[in-house]
């Protein structure tokens, strides 16, 4: 199945793309999938949007509407759509 | 300009219902506290002076650099190496002579927020450090007070109203601040759109208006045109909410 992954600003213009379609296996939970776009982002880009491996703890994880958290293991559908917004401190 | 014989400045503001007299009284008896009024923080002051709002306390640290100058409305360009704090004190009095303002170049401390926040109604952040940000967020829990953060990079802003007691805080959006550049992407109509957004919601924060966005993340992101909001869980080991 397909997810697609929708970056906001400072990840969207580090990698040059606004979004990420990455193929997972049928019943790919949330957490299994962030684990898979953490690697895919660790390819693109150095490691100011990582920790430890996986995708710094302060994105705020959007799906369907609310706010996830990382370790969520409910399975997503084909063609879900998750949002990651890092929060901003311009002023 | 001539003000037709029985309106006020402020007539035409207090046609909006959630406002009206009381409301104009309760701005005029409002007193916020606000951390750096540059590219964001300056037009969101700007608005509350022009709503009336009677009392300001700025925190803002530093002198203006010629890179500021593009963004930052309250300063003079004619000004550059001065400090920043002054220069916008006396826009903001040119704004309303009758504004009650104390400023301070020092950036703000948990201590000095804690003691602003004694005489003020509503603590603002638009600072451009997590630091800054969080340490605010603290003081207004700590002392009962709203908190309102609002924040942009290139071309997306933020908003979020934190309750004086309940539901999340901004540490609890922030387990850990993400790394922030010292030169983030500013455009000035982003910055003062975002600032403005604030200055609104805080409006309705000091007139007591009905259905606030509290503990609600408010993302505005320009090229898709889309402004979204989202509640913010409230994470169980937030330092900020077991004090």
């Amino acid at each position: 199945m397909q997810v697609c992954f929708e970056f906001s600003h400072r990840l969207r213009e580090t990698l040059g793309v606004p979004a990420l379609t990455l193929d997972l296996p049928d019943g790919a939970d949330l957490s299994s999938a962030l684990s898979r776009l953490a690697r895919e982002i660790a390819l693109r880009c150095r490691g100011e949007f990582l920790h430890e491996g996986t995708l710094h703890p302060s994105f705020l994880i959007v799906m369907d509407g609310e706010v996830h958290p990382r370790d969520h293991h409910s399975t997503l559908r084909d063609g879900a759509t998750v949002q990651l917004l890092l929060p901003m401190a311009g002023g | 300009m001539t003000v037709p014989r029985g309106r006020d400045r402020f007539h035409r503001q207090k046609l909006n219902s959630w406002i009206g007299e009381v409301g104009q009284e309760r701005l005029a008896g409002a007193s916020v506290l606000i951390t750096r009024v540059g590219g964001l923080g300056g037009p969101l002051a700007q608005s509350l002076v022009l709503a009336g709002v009677g009392r300001l306390v700025i925190h803002h640290e530093g002198t203006l650099d010629p890179e500021d100058t593009h963004r930052m409305v309250l300063m003079d360009p004619g000004r550059v190496g001065e400090p920043r704090a002054p220069q916008a004190a006396e826009s903001l009095r040119r704004i309303n002579p009758d504004l009650r303002l104390e400023y301070s170049e020092a950036r703000i401390t948990p201590d000095s927020a804690r003691a602003a926040l004694g005489t003020c109604d509503l603590a603002i952040g638009a600072a451009p450090t997590f630091e800054e940000r969080l340490t605010l967020n603290s003081a207004a829990r700590a002392t009962g007070k709203p908190y309102l953060d609002a924040a942009m990079c290139g071309d997306e802003g933020q908003v979020m109203l934190v309750h004086p007691t309940e539901g999340a805080c901004l540490e609890c959006l922030l387990a850990e601040p993400p790394p922030w550049p010292v030169d983030f992407p500013v455009v000035a109509p982003v910055s003062a759109t975002i600032g403005n957004l604030a200055a609104w919601i805080a409006l309705r924060v000091l007139t007591t208006a009905a259905d606030l966005p509290w503990g609600r993340y408010i993302h505005f992101d320009f090229p898709r045109l889309a402004l979204t909001h989202y509640t913010v869980p409230r994470r169980t080991n937030c330092g900020t909410c077991l004090d």
